[in-house]
């Protein structure tokens, strides 16, 4: 289930990669996309996990050309082999948390109400669960936002800034919890990130094109 | 997981316009059905008139001129391509009708007879009656006329064509210096001829014996003809000075205005089916619009647009319905009230016919909210 990516590059965002040899992403290893700010990493994690379709160069994914994937198609690929966190945590404010994990378990059912306490719990969040998100902290929904992505089976686990409001002891947490759960599942992990580089050492780097402007 | 909420006022206004357009809908369908399904049964698509010379000041006078000779029978009853004919014979004795009613005593009257040939009549002659009992054939108007009217200003009770059936009255025959005492019995109603019809046969034997010297022309014409060739036949009496009875014209004028009406009411309550369509379609668009955050969240953790619209058709689909089972109901009452006051022969095919058609129509309506919801979702997808 190995990622290529070459030239990528967008009409908004100009070129993302200037690669024609692939960049091989592989399954069980770890990217870090370490750019500043506004080069385009959400843009790429959005891509890969198909909301960004409007892109020149190739992208396949398992050696298929994605751009040809049917919606339900890439809704499949999002229910088992792709799993988010967005930057923007994309949670449904007005229902509860529990509502938001299990709207998202209810697609695979890969996960059991005693998971969901147990990983909720390792996040400091198993108090929240049934408090409205609109109600909560930025640092709480980002918790929130990894724990949903735990509740599907994956191959790969894309971050986008997902430590951004997290102290650095939830944020140890939060990222040994998701190392775990990838190297259970032989999944890889590509995150976005501009301020955790101490913590991700052993993360393989990806340069974006630095020359646009996002 | 978010409710999808629609506003009451919305739902009330499609509620009821449903309600009223697949009433009218089912109802209209099984008057049609009822209608063709009663004409698919006569196998008859024909009609019975009675045609007349048009009075004139001259024939006020010269009553001849009011009659038909058997050379212009012949003449145009060949002109109108005809199915059947007869002329009407009529009685040249005088008749005297009388019954003892309880608590009024002795009511009497003059009357006329006419026949007809029996293959022109609707109603058939009985043959098990007594050797001195005359049958007699009324129009079904008569009873009508007594009924809503007569019976009404005199303060005498209603009666029923099965108790008139079975009244028996004198009838006193004076000519030829002959005084003949018969019974009179009512034979049916016809809707065809307004005049009291007896046997050809006894009124022949009646004229001979009563007026043996008498000889008249007779002044009306009874005509069965298909109706296709309605409009040829009015055009030709039209020519010849000949009135066809205003009573089946009014009927057959009655029944044109008829259908037309049913059309019209039919097209209203397509078009009020589709402004409660459009607007049930209107309510799960502004359902979408506001809940697309949701629907964009979904999508996002990968459900795919079929997933997502089996939540959105759920409020539209149950609307549908208690759109279309309470019509039935509805429709279903009026049929019974309808049954009530008309006598119809076919009662429930012709509503199991307009009930699988409304189904029908329904059903239509729910696929169209789903492809409209599949163009709504993907839509937002691409």
């Amino acid at each position: 289930m190995e990622i290529q990516l070459s030239n990528i590059s967008l009409a908004y965002t100009g070129t993302l990669l200037d690669n024609p040899t692939p960049l091989i992403l592989n399954l069980g290893k770890n990217y870090i996309i370490t750019s500043p700010s506004g080069t385009g990493k959400s843009t790429l994690i959005h891509l890969i996990y198909g909301l960004v379709r409007d892109y020149e160069g190739d992208y396949t994914l398992n050696n298929k050309e994605t751009r040809t994937l049917t919606i339900e198609e890439w809704s499949q690929l999002r229910t088992s082999v792709l799993s988010i966190v967005f930057q923007g945590f994309r949670l449904i404010m007005e229902s509860t948390v529990l509502e938001n994990i299990v709207l998202k378990n209810k697609l695979t059912s890969h996960v059991n109400l005693d998971e969901i306490e147990f990983y909720a719990s390792q996040l400091n969040i198993e108090t929240l669960l049934n408090k409205k998100v609109s109600e909560l902290s930025f640092g709480q929904q980002q918790r929130i936002a990894i724990l949903r992505s735990l509740c599907q089976p994956f191959k790969w686990l894309l971050l986008d800034e997902p430590f951004a409001h997290l102290d650095r002891e939830n944020m140890q947490k939060a990222l040994t919890l998701l190392t775990e759960k990838a190297q259970q599942n032989g999944a890889g992990i590509i995150i976005s990130d501009t301020k955790t580089n101490l913590m991700l050492s052993n993360f393989i780097p990806i340069q974006l094109n630095t020359l646009n402007n996002g | 997981m978010a409710k999808l909420k629609i506003p009451s006022f919305n739902k009330i206004v499609t509620t009821l316009g449903g309600w009223v357009g697949f009433t009218v809908l089912t109802v209209s369908i099984w008057v049609f059905a009822s209608a063709y399904l009663s004409e698919y049964n006569n196998q008859d698509n024909t009609q019975h008139n009675t045609i007349f010379k048009k009075s004139s000041l001259f024939s006020t006078f010269k009553q001849d001129l009011n009659t038909f000779s058997e050379t212009e029978v012949k003449q145009i009853t060949n002109e109108l391509n005809l199915i059947n004919h007869g002329v009407f014979n009529s009685s040249t004795f005088r008749v005297v009708g009388s019954v003892e009613l309880p608590r009024m005593g002795k009511i009497a009257t003059d009357l006329f007879f006419e026949s007809l040939p029996n293959e022109l009549l609707d109603i058939p002659f009985p043959k098990d009656l007594a050797e001195n009992t005359i049958p007699i054939i009324i129009p079904k108007n008569y009873l009508n006329l007594y009924n809503l009217g007569f019976s009404r200003s005199q303060g005498l009770p209603q009666v029923s064509p099965a108790i008139i059936k079975t009244l028996v009255f004198n009838l006193d025959l004076y000519g030829n210096n002959k005084h003949l005492q018969y019974k009179g019995k009512i034979a049916g109603f016809t809707t065809r001829y307004n005049t009291l019809l007896i046997p050809e046969k006894t009124l022949e034997i009646l004229n001979q014996e009563l007026s043996p010297t008498k000889k008249t022309n007779p002044v009306k014409i009874a005509i069965h003809y298909s109706q296709n060739q309605e409009s040829a036949i009015y055009k030709t009496l039209d020519k010849r000075n000949i009135e066809i009875e205003e009573n089946n014209s009014y009927f057959s004028y009655l029944q044109k205005t008829g259908t037309i009406l049913l059309i019209s009411i039919s097209l209203l309550s397509f078009l009020i089916i589709t402004l409660s369509g459009l607007l049930i379609i209107s309510n799960m668009n502004s359902a979408i619009e506001k809940e697309s955050t949701y629907i964009s969240r979904c999508y996002e953790m990968g459900y795919h647009p079929k997933q997502l619209m089996r939540q959105f058709l759920r409020p539209s689909t149950i609307e549908t319905i208690t759109i279309v089972i309470p019509a039935l109901v509805f429709s279903e009452i009026l049929r019974l009230q309808f049954l009530r006051i008309m006598d119809n022969p076919w009662t429930f095919q012709p509503f199991a016919i307009a009930t699988i058609l409304t189904i029908g129509i329904g059903t239509l309506l729910w696929l169209f909210q789903i492809r409209k919801l599949k163009y709504e979702l993907n839509k937002r997808f691409q």
